[in-house]
This record gives C-alpha cells, structure tokens and sequence, in this order.
C-alpha cells in the first residue's frame, strides 16, 4: 500500500482536472466541467464547480490529447528503418527500428500530441507494418533522459505502407555504367512502382491458393499482404500527386482493398470527387500556409533542383552556415539555370553526372541552412517531394471535406526540429484559416484522426472508461496565441508548462 | 625452504638470499613444471582488490592462493604487486568475410597470425597475456571467437562466442544486402535456429536503442553480451547491470555516461577491438577507474570481467585452478606510475622488463 | 459627387500604375481602428487626404465632403504590419565584393517578386529591403511599400542606411572579417590624406582637357576654387588638406565609406551572436558611430542583452524567435524566448518574419507567437508596426496611424493576431493596393481550382 502510495507520487498522476471550456473531441463542447481520472482512464465528466484540489486555471480550455494520424516520430529519412535491399518488405517491422526515444517525441509531447501512428519511410515500395504509439510514458533508453519519457509501442502492426509516385523508385538504377549493387533493380518509375505492388498482391493470391491446396512454406511478407486482401490489415497508400491518388483508388477497385487510407494527399484536392466517391479517406501531411507552394505559384522545377543541386553563387565557399540563410530562392535559381539534369524522373536530390560539383558538405550545409529539413518553399528536398505534388493548397482540409471526404490532418516530420511551428494544432489553426470549421479542425486532429488509425471509440476523444490522454490549453486551442499548458498521458502529466 | 634458482631458471627478480658461490643448483628439470610458491607484496584478486597472498603456481596453473601458503617449492619473495595477466576481451583477426551474408563456420583460430613477434611484445610489454581473437564482425553472423595466450603457440580454447552483428555501418552490404537494420533482424532471425551455440553466448555489435530492443526480441533467452561503443548513451538505459565489451570512449559526455551507467550497475569488459593497441586497454582502465572512483571495477574490467565476456573460465583469475597468466608490477596496476616487470604465461616467464640501473 | 465619380473610374486602373503618380483621398469608418500610437477606437474613422493622414477618431469624425467613404462596420483596421529588414525581394542578397558601400538595393529591388505581391497579401506595408549579411559593408537600403512597378514608386523612405557585418563573411573567420574593415578604413584615411596633399599642394584638380586648355599657364591657386565644396570628410583626426576634399574627390567605390564614418548613414550592424554583439559595439564606440547602430541580432544573441541595453541602441530580431541549445553533457534542451529577454531588459526590438523552420511564419503569426510565450500584447505588435518604424526614423510617418502619417493601412476581418483573421484591403498612401476579391491566386487556392 505505501509502496503503491510512493510509486504515484512519484509519477505524478492527476486526479481532477476542471476547465471553463471542454472540447469532447467529436464536436460537442462543455463547459464549465471537470474531469476525475483513475488509473490513468477517464472515471467520469461532470459539469459545474469542480472539487476541492482539482487543477482548474482561469480561462484554460481541455482538448482529449492530439492523434497524429501521419507522422515519421522516430523514423529517419531514408532507408535506416526499412531494408532497400529489397522492395517489398511488406513483413518489416517498424515498431522494431522506430527510434523510440528520439526527441521528436518530446516536441510532439510539447506540442500536445499523445499519441501518433509511426509510418514507415517511403524508400520502399513496401514499406512494412506501421506502428501506433503513445508519445510518452516508455521506458527510456537513453541515458540522460527523465525516466519515462520515451514512446510506448500500441500497436505493433497498424497497418501495411505503400508507397505510390517517384519515393520509392529514388535510388534504384539500370546496370549502365554504375557499379551493380542491390539497387540495380526495377521499378525506377512510377509505373514500375505499380507494377511491383499488382505482382506482390498477385503472388499473395497465388500464396493464397497453394496454401490451401497443400504445404507451402510460411512466407512472412505475403501473409502481411494476405491480411490487407481479407481485410483484417489497414492499407495506408501514400500518393502526392492527383494521378497517385487515382492510382490508389485504381489499386483498390482491382483489389477489392476495404481498408485503404491515402497518405499525405498533396494534390488530393484535385481527385476529392473520386475519393468522396471511392470512400476512402484521406491523412493530409502538414500544410503549407505559404501561398509559395500554392498551385498558383512557387519555385519552379528548375528552382527545385537548383535549390537540391546548386553551385557555388560566387567564388567564396558557401561552408559557413550563418551567412548561406541568406541566399534566397531567386539566389538559386539563377545558379540552377547552370544545371543541367535530366529531367523529372531522374533529379533526385543527389548530384547527377552534369551538375558542376560542389562539396557534399556544403550542399548539405546549404540544404541545412535555407531550409533545415522542411521548409515551405524547399518541401520537396526532405523526404523527397521535389517535383512531388508541388501543387499544394493549404484549404485542402477545406476543399476535401466540402466534397464529402473523411479527412485527418498528419504532422509528418514536423516535430523533428525543436522549433517546429508546424505540429498538430498549427495544422488545425491553418486549416480554419483556410476555410475549415473549428470543430471540424479539432475533431480532424483527435477523433477523425484516431478512427484512420484504428483507434476508433478508444482515442481521440473524451469519455468514460477511455485514456485519460488530456491537453491543457491557455486559451481557444485554435488561437495562435494559445499554448498547452498541461499535457497529460494516461493520467500522468507528461509536460508542465503551468 | 628458499631454493636457489639460477637466474635462467628464475621467472622474476627475486633473490632475498644472496647466491652461495660456487653452488649452482638448478631449479627444477625442464621436463618436469617447474613450481613456484611467489609471494609478493599484493594479489590482484578475482573481485578486483588488492590483498596480500601467496600463490602457488604448480605448472601452468594456480594451485593455491591464500595469506601465507606453507608448500616445499622455492619461494619467490617479489617486490611489487600480482596481477592476472589483462585478457583482451575483444580483438579482431585482420581479415573480412564478405562474400556471404553470414559466415557461421569461419573460426577466428584459423585466422591468428603466430609468428606475429611484434605483436605477442607489445601485448607482453601492456600487460596482457591473453587475447580473444574474434572474426571481424562485417556480417550479422560473423562466426566464432578463439583464444589464446600471448606467447603460446597454440589456441588455449576454439569455438568461444559467437559474434554477430546488429551495427548498420558493419553489416550493410551494397550488393548482398541488408541494407539496414531491418534487414539484419531478417538474417539473424533466420541464422539463429540454425546456430549450434553449445552454451556458449552470443557476442552482439550493437549501437543504437533500437538494435538492443530488437535483438532482445529475436534472441529471447539466448544468453549474449553486447559490444558497446563509447557513445552508448543513447541506448545505455536499456542495458541494466549486464556485462558489456568496450573498447573506447572519450569526452566529457562519454565520460559522464559510464559515470552513469556503472551506477546502475553495468558492468565492462575491455578489449582492444579492431584497435591493435594492447597499451590503450590499460589506459582506458584507468580512465574508467578515474570517472568512476571503483577501481576493483576497472581492474575486474581488465581480468575476470574480459575472461567472462570471453566465455573462459580459468584466466584472468588468480584463484586456485586457474592458468598462470600472471603480471608483476611495481605498483597498482592502475596507478599510471607503476611499471611492469614481468610477465608469466602458463607457468612460464615470458617477458622480464629490463631493470632500471640504480647509481651504485 | 463628381470627384466621388472620377474617385471610382480611378480605381478600375490597376493599383500599380496609379502608385506611381497618385495619392489618394479616402475615409474608412471601421468597427474598429488600432492606432499603434497608444489608442483603440471602436468603431473608429480615420481619414487620408492626399496620400497622408489627416484625422483619426471614434465614429463621430466628421468626414470632409470631398473625400470617399468606406464603411466596414465589422471590420479592423491598423497601419500593417513592418518587416524591419529584409534582403528579399533583391535579386541576390550580397555581391562578391567584401567592401561595397557603393551598392545600393534601388539596383537590385525587383518590383515584379512574387515576394512583394505576397507580402501585401499579407497585410505588409512597409518593408526595410537591405543587403544580406555575407559582407562586411554591404550597401545602402531603402524601406519600400510592397506594391509599384517600379522601385521609386515603391519607395517610402531611401535613407535607410547601409549594411555593415560584423558576424563574419561565409567561410571568413572573425578576425578577417574585422581586418577588413580596418583594412578599407585605413586604405580610405590614406587616399584622403593623399587627396588633402594634392590638393594642398598641386592646386585644382583638372577635371577634362577643355578645362585643362581653358586654364591659364601659371601655377594655380586651388585654396579659393575648392572652398566652396570641399568639407566633405568630416570624421577622424585633421590632416593637410582635409577640409579641401570635396565629394568628387573622393573615388566612387569610397564616398559611401566617408559618409559612413561621418555619421550620416544609420548603420545595421549584423551582430547574430553574442560575441558579435560584443565587437560590434565596440567597433562602433572606435569609431563613434554608436548613434547610428541598430543591432542585427539572432536569437543566440540574446546573452549579450546587457551590452545591447547599455548601448541604448534598439534592436531587429531575425533568424527566429527561440534560442535552443542542448547541454554539452546531458543533451537537455535549453529553450529561451528572447523577445521575453528584451522585452524586460526594456530594449525596443522588431521581429522578423521567419522561414527558418516549418510552419506559418509571417508577421502576424510571429506576433502572435509573442503573445503566447507572455509577451504584453502592445510591445508584440509594437514589433512589428512602431519599432521597424523607430529603426527607420520614420516615426512620424510609418508604423501608426496618426496625423501626419503615410495613409498606409490594411483593413482585416478580425484581430490582426487572430490567426484566422483575413486581410480583406490594403491601402498604400490613400489608394487601394490589395483587395481580396480579386485576388486571383488565392481565390484560386480557396475554391480548390486547377486554372
């Protein structure tokens, strides 16, 4: 019993919590009312003065913690988590290589995030099982970090990635004139992309058959893909481009997929009729509230690749970082008019043959600088949307529940940087900038988000007997000028910034 | 009961009786072990503290250790303190497999070079008497240790651990694959069934939070210690009061993470790894020494700790029915101004430093 | 009635060609007027008569017969929002060249950038377009309104001052960057003693060959020909001659300099870090220039507060708001809001828009982002209306809507902090600029429309 005592009190739980305003998360909103948590579950909601000792500030309001429905916490750019040595690792884990302590984790926390579905990195075309984590509340593994503030793994196998457009095939070379390594393979388009996905499903139905009609040795990554057939496994797609996203919908009329969710959806805007259609429903990656990335305009193709390839603007060297965050998009483009790639399919991110050289340090450094991993006008050298779905508008959330979508807002890589100010609830304020309801915008980052992660009833949303995962909020969590003050995870507070 | 023992004959400096003139006696014939009862001012003892004892060495090994041993073999009063010779826990043979994705049948014995003079002095010359020779670890099932004494021209023990390999960088292979982590998860899930590991334990490169969870995953209740690099903080919180090989670590974070780490219990085993600098075991022993104020620790780090990691259980102890892989110093071991003065492999003096000229 | 007709036929014209010629007349009775200079009216007018403001008031103003009226009962008007400094919109940031004070952003604005039209969507009505940091003396800038087809038309103020880095060149170190500025410095004191000598000694200087052939053949007397426009070095130790040295004199790549050392140019000393800060004010007190500076500064340079505050010196933030640094030993993140550090070492500061890192990233936003680290509303939007006016000199007429003022303003349908308030008009010296009807591009955005 004073053990049990002490191991609370020193986890910190909360008991009570009270606010003026509390939104349940599919929409309705209460208020004044408060909360009683036991064993981390939510016991009960009731309206009016709360009880003695309660945590009750003036003019907070509660949201159920955010679900991020899309996001790559953990995950590193590239082939770190899944194995390129083959494309379809349909069977790979990534709850086994997601680096669960990272601090991504903690600015997602930070930022009122509790839990986010991990999808695997788009190096593959199979990209393997997706994971469902609570961002916090895990054991730590590194050395210096507080004691539970680590990812904790739900879900081992979320849901089967695919990926459709250019990622995958990135890398991937004919045998002419390089040196033959794994990535001498097929598929280096996008329809190759395709075709790789149509055989692996046609050699799981093929897997299927010879199953039943006698012994056939356990092969793990069709079983995966047999599972999405039957429908006991979500398929997430990651299409950028309107004619991914159409692909998508071809794949599942082929299939016959009853569980296909699109990811990232950048010109999902363009197809939202033949998704309302189709039924299937959308995880948009973070929004670009710069009118830079817009299908009116934005760097060009040129300017792009220029940005991914430059050369040196002038005689110095471009190697001291504080001085290159100047160089601005036209900077850039006029050097890139001295490139010379190949063309859509093959600019890369990586130097190709004709681009004059500049070291890979000071490309990396100049990447770094004017746009460190993510930024409006370079969302394309990170994570590869070069030339990917560069006609963006950020009323997509907007546009595509106009037509009848279901949608969610994902956070991608947003949390990786420290200073990110594109998490969740940024998504879900630009999102009513341009045009979405407020309680649609909430909703779209907790309940709607959770039911795309298969967690549907028992996230995203305030109610008796689910997780007491709790955001504090300073004021409407929709201000800009709003800030959690309380982010609380199964009934541990797991950030205070009170 | 003192001997005279003709200097030949004689593993270390000694000499409390002067020699009679004219009476040369031999020690005992060369066909026969020679015994030795060696009392010297301190004993390095399994757990790692220095105390006084006696040691009676019959052959190669360690018959006795105890506070005044009473025994009919010559007494050697030493001047300095006894040490178990260092066991490297870890050394990599020179050449690569990489023409496989898992090599299990390579034998790390197959690869050691015997007539490798400047090496077996340099290893003399930094106190250690033992190596773990391992395969180099450029595949996720590398194949088997083997270990031998420094000197000897024979493997002590073949087949020691298993060595496998969880670190990208090591494994990743552009044309075989893997290509990443992942990918090794894959191979050793498939290779570890097929493994005859004959209770020996599985030595795992790993570097990162990840590759310890997920191996934990794939090898279950296999028993295995991990090879550490120094920056291990990102995943040290995983690894408990388990015994780990280290090689290196340096600067102030990595400093303060073994602080850490060896307060919760976690336990080193030094080896040289792909280093080939026997000298730097010891230094990095009193590093650790330094930074974690338990010098037992550090020198069980350098003994019986390696000899564990390794999987022997007769070096690296100087307990009764161990082998006679011994060190003399003038010091602590770990005190940086003590100096060697001999060493004796399997009974037998291998290296004598030569001694400093005094003024007369 | 008939000027009201003639006021509407004007605005079918494209804003742009009117900006070149025209300022205009107009009142708006609002719901509500943020002033910037200490009132809030609501409902509020404020009335703009030939390009400048005339009266701002409550909902009774009287409105003079001749001028338009424009009543927008829910929406808010304020000045705009004011990027302090900026090097976009040039077509490159820097030129090669370390020592340039020759270089002027008039050459280099480009008036057509997709950056202005969408500043002014925005809401922007002042921006401070300056050379960028990879320079030691990088040329004079001026403060533009985001809105004319050509750089003088856009132009609000060309006495911005010039570019000086003391934060080193890309791939410079610190003490080269320094030595150059002495270097450039010295080389000018030694051509102007030089000048001083021939022109003390040799007598005038023959300007060309007519005046050479026109001139007589004795030896002349240059003292009283030169009166008249010398005095142009007005810094530094006397020297033979010095009074004599006119602005011709002095070579064209240098007479920047001079002026820059007299004390006639306002100097934005690119101090991103803290040790920058350190040796750019005493770089400055060298040179007794310290009234001129304005510090440039990052967020890292918030640990040298006390030297910014004992400066007196006002302060441009860019590069961000936060300064993040991990400990060497335990990786913990040290976050600090430095508009907080400023804020109460009571330094007047301006904040920058910020593409640094992901997410929105304009004025408003960052504003915004002050109020919710606890920064008091008034100094975050003082960041970015009245301080980039403060550090232009152009108090009186940027940043507030006042008497007197430019009438540049924008009209919003909320709180111009309100992350979801848009901006509906915007208005540059009385003559609409932007309107959110017809703005094409993002009607296109909105409805979701490929063409």
């Amino acid at each position: 019993m004073i053990f049990t005592l002490l191991l609370l009190s020193i986890q910190n739980p909360v008991s009570v919590i009270a606010a003026d305003r509390i939104h349940l998360g599919d929409g309705q909103v209460l208020g004044p009312a408060f909360i009683t948590l036991e064993n981390g579950k939510v016991k009960s909601i009731e309206e009016g003065t709360p009880p003695q000792g309660a945590i009750h500030i003036a003019n907070a309001e509660l949201t159920p913690g955010l679900v991020d429905a899309y996001s790559f916490l953990g995950v590193n750019i590239g082939g770190y988590t899944v194995d390129e040595s083959r494309e379809s690792g349909a069977s790979q884990r990534l709850s086994e290589t997601a680096n669960l302590d990272h601090e991504a984790f903690q600015n997602a926390v930070r930022n009122g995030v509790t839990s986010a579905f991990l999808s695997p990195d788009s190096a593959n075309v199979f990209g393997g099982l997706a994971a469902f984590v609570k961002t916090s509340g895990g054991d730590s593994a590194h050395v210096f970090q507080k004691a539970g503030t680590s990812a904790r793994v739900l879900e081992n196998a979320a849901a089967l990635k695919i990926t459709l457009g250019n990622d995958a095939a990135n890398g991937n070379h004919s045998p002419w004139g390089r040196p033959f390594d794994y990535k001498t393979r097929r598929p280096t388009t996008r329809m190759g992309t395709v075709w790789e996905i149509r055989r692996q499903f046609y050699k799981a139905l093929d897997y299927k058959k010879a199953k039943l009609q006698g012994d056939v040795e356990t092969n793990a990554d069709l079983e995966v893909m047999l599972q999405v057939l039957d429908g006991r496994l979500p398929l997430r797609v990651q299409a950028r481009r309107s004619n991914d996203v159409q692909t998508a919908l071809r794949l599942k009329e082929e299939f016959g997929f009853t569980r296909m969710v699109v990811e990232e959806g950048t010109e999902a805007w363009r197809a939202r009729d033949l998704l309302a259609q189709a039924g299937v429903a959308v995880v948009t990656g973070p929004a670009y509230d710069d009118v830079t990335r817009s299908i009116a305009t934005g760097p060009t193709l040129k300017e792009l690749r220029a940005l991914a390839n430059p050369i040196p603007v002038c005689c110095e060297g471009l190697e001291d970082p504080t001085a290159a965050g100047d160089l601005t998009v036209e900077d850039l483009a006029a050097a890139g008019e001295h490139n010379d790639s190949q063309g859509d399919e093959h600019s890369h991110g990586h130097l190709d043959e004709h681009t004059v050289a500049i070291s890979g340090l000071a490309q990396d450094l100049l990447l770094a600088t004017t746009a460190p991993r993510y930024d409006a006008m370079l969302a394309g050298s990170s994570r590869n949307r070069r030339g990917e779905g560069d006609k963006a508008t950020p009323a997509m959330p907007f546009l595509l529940h106009q037509a009848g979508v279901y949608c969610a807002l994902g956070s991608a890589e947003a949390h990786d940087s420290a200073l990110s100010e594109a998490s969740l609830i940024h998504q879900a304020r630009t999102a009513v900038r341009w045009g979405l309801d407020p309680s649609l915008a909430l909703a779209m980052v907790t309940s709607q988000a959770a039911a795309l992660c298969g967690q549907a009833g028992k996230l995203g949303v305030i109610a008796k007997g689910l997780d007491a995962d709790l955001v504090l909020w300073s004021g409407d969590p929709l201000a800009g000028t709003s800030r959690p003050l309380l982010v609380i995870v199964e009934g541990q507070i797991a950030a205070d910034f009170r | 009961m003192l001997h005279l023992a003709l200097l030949f004959a004689t593993p270390f400096a000694i000499q409390t009786t002067p020699m009679e003139p004219g009476v040369a006696k031999t020690g005992p014939a060369e066909t026969t072990p020679a015994s030795w009862l060696l009392r010297p001012d301190g004993v390095i003892l399994p757990d790692g503290t220095v105390q006084n004892m006696d040691v009676l060495v019959v052959g190669d090994r360690i018959q006795a250790v105890g506070p005044d041993l009473e025994s009919d073999v010559p007494v050697l009063r030493l001047s300095g303190i006894l040490s178990p010779g260092f066991v490297d826990a870890f050394a990599r043979i020179s050449s690569a497999e990489n023409y496989r994705r898992t090599t299990p049948q390579l034998q790390a014995s197959d690869g050691i070079h015997w007539d490798d003079v400047d090496y077996q002095e340099a290893c003399w010359k930094a106190g250690v008497t033992g190596v773990h020779w391992i395969p180099q670890p450029s595949n996720v099932v590398s194949g088997w240790g083997t270990f031998s004494a420094v000197g000897e021209s024979h493997v002590r023990q073949s087949q020691t651990q298993a060595v496998v390999s969880l670190h990208p960088t090591q494994v990743v292979d552009d044309r075989l694959g893997p290509g990443s982590l992942p990918g090794a998860l894959e191979i050793l899930r498939a290779a570890l069934p097929t493994m005859n590991l004959k209770g020996t334990s599985l030595l795992a490169y790993v570097d990162s939070a990840e590759a310890v969870r997920s191996f934990r995953t794939v090898v279950g209740n296999t028993p295995h210690h991990f090879v550490v690099p120094g920056s291990l903080a990102s995943f040290g919180g995983l690894l408990g009061d388990q015994l780990v090989g280290l090689a290196s670590f340096e600067g102030a974070r990595q400093n303060e993470t073994m602080i850490r780490l060896h307060k919760r219990g976690l336990r080193f085993a030094l080896g040289t790894d792909g280093s080939r600098n026997p000298a730097g075991m010891r230094h990095l022993a009193m590093r650790l020494s330094r930074a974690t104020k338990d010098p037992a620790a550090a020198m069980r780090s350098l003994t019986s700790a390696a000899a564990e990691f390794a999987g022997l259980k007769d070096v690296g102890r100087v307990e009764s029915g161990a082998m006679a892989d011994l060190t003399l110093w003038s010091g602590h071991p770990l005190d940086p101004s003590s100096k060697l003065k001999a060493v004796m492999v399997g009974g037998k003096t291998m290296y004598r430093a030569t001694p400093v000229e005094t003024q007369p | 009635m008939r000027i009201q007709l003639l006021s509407s036929l004007l605005f079918l014209l494209p804003a742009s060609v009117l900006l070149a010629q025209e300022e205009g007349s107009v009142a708006f009775k609002v719901g509500t007027v943020l002033t910037m200079d200490g009132q809030e009216f609501s409902p509020g007018t404020v009335i703009v008569e030939h390009g400048r403001i005339t009266a701002v008031g409550g909902g009774d103003l009287e409105i003079p017969f001749d001028v338009l009226l424009k009543e927008y009962p829910d929406a808010t008007l304020f000045p705009g929002f004011s990027e302090a400094h900026t090097s976009s919109g040039l077509d490159r940031a820097n030129e090669n060249v370390p020592i340039a004070p020759f270089l002027n952003v008039k050459d280099s604005i480009d008036p057509v950038s997709f950056y202005f039209e969408d500043e002014l969507r925005n809401g922007t009505t002042a921006i401070g377009v300056i050379p960028g940091n990879n320079c030691v003396i990088g040329g004079l800038g001026r403060v533009v309104a985001p809105a004319g087809m050509t750089v003088e038309a856009m132009t609000l103020d060309d006495a911005m001052g010039m570019k000086v880095a003391i934060g080193p060149k890309s791939g410079w170190s610190r003490s080269a960057q320094l030595a150059e500025m002495r270097e450039a410095i010295g080389t000018l004191h030694k051509d102007l003693v030089r000048k001083g000598q021939d022109l003390l000694h040799k007598g005038k200087v023959i300007v060309d060959k007519e005046k050479a052939d026109e001139a007589d053949d004795e030896p002349e007397d240059d003292g009283d020909m030169w009166d008249l426009t010398g005095g142009f070095v007005r810094y530094g130790e006397d020297f033979p001659g010095k009074e004599l040295i006119s602005e011709e004199d002095v070579d064209v790549t240098q007479r920047g300099l001079v002026r820059l050392l007299n004390g006639e140019e306002r100097l934005w000393l690119w101090c991103p870090t803290s040790t920058d800060v350190f040796h750019g004010r005493h770089w400055a007190e060298e040179l007794g220039l310290l009234d001129q500076v304005v510090f440039v500064v990052t967020p890292s340079a918030w640990k040298a507060a006390d030297i910014l505050k004992s400066s007196g010196r006002p302060v441009a933030l860019t590069g961000g708001l936060w300064h993040v640094e991990n400990d060497p030993i335990t990786w913990e993140e040290v976050r600090t809001f430095v508009p907080t550090i400023l804020h109460e070492a009571g330094i007047p500061f301006s904040i920058a828009s910020d593409k640094s890192r992901m997410g929105p990233d304009k004025l408003g936003y960052q504003a915004a982002v002050c109020v919710r680290e606890g920064i008091p509303r008034a100094t975050a939007l003082a960041a970015v209306t009245t301080v980039p006016a403060l550090l232009w000199g152009m108090e009186d007429r940027s940043g507030a809507l006042k008497v007197g003022a430019d009438g540049n303003f924008v009209l919003m349908d909320g709180d111009p902090l309100d992350i979801g308030a848009k901006v509906l008009q915007v208005w540059l010296r009385g003559v609409k600029a932007y309107d959110r009807e017809s703005d094409e591009r993002l009607q296109r955005m909105l409805e979701g429309r490929s063409r």
